[in-house]
């Protein structure tokens, strides 16, 4: 029997750690969340001298702190689930910090090995490593790599399969000076005798203790008495640390471990040639540049959007006829009755409406890759982060609010770029606000009825202001509110600029493409269903006298959404709006334009669409409706519950119904809110 | 290691072994007449100090006979001899020591210490000795060191007409400086990430340029390039090493020095040229 070995995948951010992953498992991947958070996992399985080597891709961390998510998940599963092996992957141009984190897998004692990846850029720059003497200095094994071209890979397995036999050649502990050193043992010691380093190395949690790590600080404290002194003990000799040194524990502490770290730098690194030309710092200094950086930048994120959209939109306009011939032949074929109702009207459009999204989304994650891969994403967020912090976000949560005025959904799944889980759902929660392209049928259809023709496209731009405003306020509010807490540093790499490769790029597309099919895909269609039934449920007694735009009417009124309409009523008077428009509202849940196609059954119209001069004429003679409920109305529409697809999109991206549910709830009252104000301010202006 | 505790000799005692191991050496035999010449202290010493020796069993010793040292005794002075060489090799090789001096010094030395100290002395020469590379770099480090002019002492007391670096905060320094970090303030995660990526006292960073808008920063640190904002910048204390000669918007100040210090050598101490790793 095959004898699967798990390695984790550790490294830096941009240490290629990624192309590596995709290198060594090709296609076999498999994208998930880790436990709980919304961390993602990719996972994938390599055999090797018949062995199946289990890739697990950890985030990407600089560090193993109890201050950021990712570090924490990178470092719980080194120590809960033991990898036999963690590869660490280390840039071999950047070495110094790179070799930060090994250091700390070295203090882990964790069976570690070091691919020393993009030993083409190192040496391209004039940097030779001593490979042999790394390993050496660092007691693992240290095997060169180029992961964008495949090189070195069975030297690495070979390696890995080594350490997972044979453990690490040799044990190195850094040392961290004698007055260090003496406390660290000294808790050491103690941890051990009170066995309470819970099968991790005592050393390794002495360190952390010394460096006021919460996380085990709050574990030994809920030890009872033996854990809470050695807590004491411990808070001492940070306090005598401190009066040693100066500064705190933690920043001795990493003083000496990049000491460490340099100590060997210097040694395995010998620089042959002193400063290149480096193209990466020149294309910096236009990209960035203090005149032409915001230009260019949103010239970039134009071409982005016209990519996705302008590009995407006749995709989805074949995948749209696809379905409506698909609806057709079904109608055609399958005997009159709930069943077919179901399955053409439910089913098949619930598919479509997973589905029309898909050229959109692809599109999306493909420039997003680009950007991500050739190291524009950081130069993006160093722009325009000056705009975004001061509504408390980060600089490519840009990017997704951008992407919103497009479709929500592919927004919510772009704020993935966002590596702090705080600003990421900050993010989601505002991304509907930005107004989607779903909306502009209804505002057309609104605004062209009651509006000359030079106001309304004002009056449309309006709405899309107020939709940014809004967002960038509920992003303040929620990051000094609802979630409070220390600032997540800014402080971000600008890595290299480097040339996207097709496959990376494409792997990227894809998974992610496939991600959003499957995981928000089947929760779309079952809320498609649900909304389905809703409208369509129960049934009216037939009645044939009437006319098929008549027959809509009376089956939309009889159903539980028209019931719905009616019972909310009182609610949405406040507002201006009557049962019809509520149902309107109602079915808008399944896609916002379907407000415009219902609007068109509730008044027996059939088929109408933003343009069917009927249904402007049915508008404007109904008396419930005047400019200002129009208007009012686009703003409800503008903010309130996004559609069923960004929902479960939601859903599926934070993993929490508490958040999904938050999202439907703040997003309803906002709604509710600012069309109370504009319509009952509007009335006391006597504008209605 | 040698195991010293075990015989628990004095530095006397030692010294005998020695002194017989050496003439074993060199002459085949020992005689108490050589010992005495070699040790340069008087006969009657010599065969008080060759009975305690014998009673201890470490060397044989008929009277007005040769010494030679019994097996155990041998094995006591060889380790004996070997620590000596080595001390004396570290003087000489690492601590770059004459040797006409490093020997009587090294004879002082090795008993003085206790054996702790001596057991680390020698790890780390032995270590040196294995490792060429190491000592060719701590020997090259040490002379950049020593040469470098203002090795110790701190300007501010040297001069007074010359106001010593200002120490400011980083988020206050024109995009073209280089300048080393003085200190690393702030709390939490902010902190933590910059110590992390390599922001501590005694590194030089270059300030590249402000984005567009004015914040956040661009800086080169340790041969990358780090953005972060003026907020989070502003806990790095910073004197500046070299000032940003002229003030242009950015681009053109990216090129060239970097991370080159007041004499355009590498910097001494703990202060690492971005460029150096």
């Amino acid at each position: 029997m095959a004898q699967t070995v798990t390695v984790a995948l550790a490294g830096n951010p941009n240490s290629g750690k990624t192309t590596l992953f995709n290198e060594l498992t090709g296609a076999h991947q498999h994208v998930g969340n880790y436990p709980g958070v919304t961390v993602e996992k990719k996972e994938g399985d390599r055999e090797y001298e018949g062995r199946i080597l289990h890739f697990v891709d950890l985030p990407g961390t600089y560090s193993l702190t109890a201050y950021s998510l990712e570090e924490v998940v990178a470092r719980n599963f080194i120590l809960d689930d033991k990898p036999d092996v963690v590869v660490d992957v280390v840039d071999a141009s950047n070495l110094e910090r790179n070799l930060y984190l090994a250091a700390m897998f070295i203090e882990l004692d964790v069976p570690v090995v070091l691919a020393l990846n993009m030993m083409d850029v190192a040496e391209a720059r004039g940097k030779k490593i001593d490979v042999k003497l790394l390993s050496e200095l660092f007691g693992v094994p240290v095997i060169p790599v180029v992961a964008r071209r495949g090189a070195g890979m069975d030297d690495l397995l070979t390696a890995v399969v080594e350490v997972a036999d044979h453990g690490r050649p040799r044990q190195i502990a850094i040392n961290f000076g004698p007055e260090l050193e003496e406390h660290i043992q000294d808790l050491t010691r103690k941890l051990e005798q009170a066995d309470l380093a819970d099968g991790l190395p005592a050393r390794w949690v002495a360190v952390k203790l010394l460096e006021n790590d919460s996380q085990f600080r709050e574990r030994l404290l809920a030890r009872g008495e033996a854990g809470q002194e050695i807590i004491a003990q411990a808070d001492r000799a940070r306090a005598h640390v401190e009066t040693i040194f100066g500064d705190d524990a933690e920043i001795a502490i990493a003083d000496r471990r990049y000491g460490f770290v340099s100590g060997a730098c210097r040694e395995a690194l010998v620089e042959t040639l002193q400063q290149r030309v480096d193209w990466s710092d020149r294309v910096d200094s236009v990209v960035t540049n203090r005149l032409l950086g915001l230009p260019i930048f949103f010239g970039l994120m134009w071409l982005m959007f016209e990519m996705v959209f302008r590009l995407g939109n006749p995709l989805l306009g074949l995948l749209a006829k696809l379905f409506a011939w698909l609806h057709t032949t079904l109608t055609v074929y399958l005997p009159e009755g709930q069943f077919r109702s179901l399955v053409v009207d439910g089913v098949v459009g619930g598919v479509g409406g997973v589905l029309v999204f898909l050229p959109n989304i692809l599109l999306l994650f493909l420039a997003i890759s680009i950007f991500e891969d050739s190291g524009y994403m950081s130069r993006a967020a160093f722009v325009v982060d000056r705009i975004m912090h001061q509504v408390g976000l980060h600089g490519k949560s840009f990017i997704s609010m951008l992407i919103g005025f497009g479709c929500s959904v592919p927004a919510v799944l772009a704020t993935r770029t966002l590596e702090s889980s705080r600003e990421r759902l900050i993010t989601i929660l505002v991304v509907p606000l930005m107004s989607c392209g779903a909306r502009l049928p209804v505002y057309i259809l609104l605004a062209g009825s009651f509006f000359a023709p030079q106001t309304a496209g004002k009056i449309i731009f309006l709405i899309y202001a107020l939709g940014v405003l809004l967002a960038l306020l509920m992003a303040r509010l929620f990051s000094s509110y609802l979630l409070p807490g220390p600032p997540t540093p800014f402080v971000m790499e600008l890595p290299p600029y480097r040339f996207p490769t097709l496959k990376g790029t494409l792997i990227h597309m894809w998974e992610r493409g496939w991600l959003y099919v499957k995981k928000a895909g089947t929760t779309i269609l079952a809320m498609s269903i649900v909304m389905w039934f809703l409208l369509s449920h129960p049934i009216p007694p037939p009645n044939p006298t009437l006319t098929p735009g008549q027959m809509g009417q009376v089956t939309l009124s009889h159903s539980y959404a028209g019931r719905l309409g009616h019972w909310l009523e009182p609610v949405m008077k406040p507002l201006g709006f009557d049962y019809k428009i509520t149902m309107g509202l109602f079915a808008g849940l399944a896609a916002k334009e379907i407000i415009v196609s219902t609007l068109g059954t509730v008044y027996s119209l059939g088929e109408a669409d933003e343009k069917s001069g009927e249904l402007r004429q049915a508008l404007r003679l109904d008396p419930v409706f005047s400019p200002l409920v129009a208007f009012t109305l686009m703003v409800f529409v503008l903010i309130y519950i996004p559609c069923v697809s960004t929902v479960a999109t939601i859903y599926r991206e934070t993993c929490s119904w508490r958040w999904t549910v938050f999202a439907v709830g703040y997003t309803c009252t906002l709604a509710w809110l600012v069309s109370f104000i504009i319509y009952q301010g509007g009335r006391l202006l006597g504008l209605g | 290691m040698p195991d010293l505790s075990a015989a628990e000799l004095s530095a006397t005692m030692e010294d005998y072994l020695e002194a017989i191991y050496a003439l074993e050496q060199s002459q085949q035999v020992a005689r108490v007449r050589d010992i005495a010449q070699h040790l340069q202290v008087k006969m009657p010493s010599v065969s008080g100090a060759l009975k305690a020796l014998k009673a201890r069993d470490l060397v044989n010793h008929e009277a007005y006979g040769y010494v030679t040292l019994t097996p155990q005794g041998r094995r006591l002075a060889l380790q004996v001899y070997r620590r000596h060489q080595v001390m004396v090799g570290f003087m000489q090789r690492i601590m770059r020591i004459p040797s006409e001096q490093a020997e009587p010094e090294a004879c002082r030395l090795e008993h003085a210490l206790s054996a702790e100290v001596l057991n680390r002395l020698l790890a780390l020469t032995e270590f040196m000795q294995t490792a060429p590379q190491v000592e060719q770099a701590w020997l090259q480090y040490l002379e950049e060191y020593e040469t470098t002019e203002d090795a110790c002492e701190l300007p501010v007391e040297q001069d007074v007409n010359l106001p010593g670096p200002e120490i400011v905060t980083m988020d206050r320094v024109e995009p073209g400086t280089v300048a080393r970090i003085v200190r690393v303030c702030g709390r939490g995660p902010v902190r933590r990430r910059l110590l992390d990526m390599g922001l501590r006292s005694g590194v030089l960073v270059r300030i590249v340029r402000f984005a567009p808008l004015g914040d956040p920063i661009e800086i080169k640190v340790m041969d990358y390039h780090l953005s972060l904002r003026r907020e989070e910048a502003a806990n790095l204390q910073v004197e500046v090493v070299e000032a940003a000669s002229v003030h242009n918007d950015n681009g053109a100040a990216g090129k060239g020095h970097e991370g080159r210090g007041r004499n355009g050598r590498h910097h001494r101490g703990r202060g690492i040229a971005p460029d150096d790793c």
